[in-house]
């Protein structure tokens, strides 16, 4: 009998130690997967900005690609916001939805770098090819041109020559 | 004129003209030598630099929702990862220091992050108003704010509510550090803006 009311207590403490635990476990399991999202939205969003930097340093239009990551943007920022007023739940959402916006820019931005970098090669060889072009005319019709007004310009002279006229009378 | 004197007019148009139709391929070889920069600056609620406060009264009663834009100008020559930080000071608190770019310690009351091309200027909309306030004798505390709709909780302690500012800070993304920096870097020289406006808060 005194042995039973010796383990009571200890089985009670046990009880309240597993009990306090799990709620702990469970609140800060829970806390800690809305950082998680919120940083792997964090991750996904600079890694969207460098591949849409890389895009337009490419010559791409990176414009509609830059409006919808500054909606994932929104979605982020809404979602530091819950996470700070304690709305985990919200946060998680949001965070989620700035993954998954984020996640379309990102599929779509590998074909755009690859098009806008030959776009971009395309555009200056055009432009290789009219400047050189241009000169070659240039420096052509110069030539033709020189020529022919050197030549008006010498016969216009020879007619200016005064003529010596003999006096036989 | 002289022959010779035409001969150098000629040639002095063709160089011309074959200097105007290289410029392009010139151009694409040639660094841009304009200093980048970014401009931050509140604006009121027309989006003009002025009424600031509602009825232009810089006594801000709790509650009463006062309405700003944020502008944001990007001359950095590319698009640029941006997020402007919100902090709410009383006058003792440090503010960010130009000159070191150091941001002010104050916590974070709200941040709104951007992508901003080159040359484009955004408006954010900036609504704010004070919450919640406790009086301490003849200190106020501002206990929370809240800003876009958004409740935050914030511990700004001012006499008689007096001299409150809330501060911006322009923080941009370094991808080489792969972090937000205030300020932005160019040829070994760190350039920040920031911007405040000053205001007192009644509590009723």
């Amino acid at each position: 009998m005194s042995k039973k009311l010796l383990y009571l207590p200890c089985l009670f403490f046990l009880i309240i130690l597993l009990y306090f635990s799990f709620g702990f476990s469970l609140v800060y399991g829970e806390e800690s997967e809305v950082r998680g999202k919120k940083s792997q939205a964090e991750d996904s969003l600079e890694a969207a900005y460098i591949s849409l930097l890389e895009a337009e340093r490419a010559g791409g239009d990176i414009s509609g690609l830059v409006s919808l990551l500054n909606t994932a943007l929104d979605y982020y920022s809404q979602a530091d916001i819950a996470l700070r007023s304690g709305k985990d739940e919200e946060a998680l959402k949001l965070a989620e939805k700035a993954i998954e916006v984020t996640n379309e820019i990102l599929e779509a931005d590998v074909s755009i770098i690859v098009v806008s970098e030959h776009i971009e090669e395309v555009r200056f060889r055009n432009q290789l090819i009219i400047s050189l072009g241009s000169v070659f005319f240039i420096i052509i019709f110069g030539f033709l041109g020189w020529s022919r007004f050197k030549d008006y310009y010498l016969q216009n002279m020879i007619g200016l020559r005064p003529e010596v006229v003999s006096d036989e009378s | 004129m002289s022959l010779d004197d035409w001969y150098f007019v000629f040639v002095s148009v063709c160089l011309v003209l074959i200097l105007t139709a290289c410029i392009p391929v010139i151009m694409a070889f040639t660094p841009s030598r304009e200093e980048p920069f970014f401009a931050l600056a509140i604006l009121g609620e027309e989006g003009m630099a002025e009424h600031y406060y509602p009825g232009d009264d810089p006594n801000i009663i709790v509650g009463q929702l006062v309405r700003w834009n944020i502008f944001i100008y990007n001359h950095m020559g590319e698009a640029q990862y941006v997020a402007v930080q919100v902090k709410l000071l009383n006058s003792t608190m440090s503010a960010p220091n130009s000159t070191t770019c150091t941001p002010s310690p104050a916590p974070v009351v709200y941040e709104a992050r951007r992508i901003a091309l080159d040359n484009e200027t955004l408006l954010l909309p900036f609504s704010w108003s004070i919450t919640e306030v406790e009086q301490e004798g003849n200190f106020l505390n501002v206990n929370s704010i809240s800003v876009n709709d958004e409740t935050v909780d914030i511990h700004a302690v001012a006499g008689y509510g007096c001299d409150y500012r809330l501060v911006l800070e322009l923080w941009v993304y370094d991808k080489d550090l792969g972090d937000f920096q205030f300020g932005w870097g160019y040829r070994d020289e760190r350039s920040c803006t920031w911007n405040q406006v000053w205001f007192n808060v009644i509590s009723s």
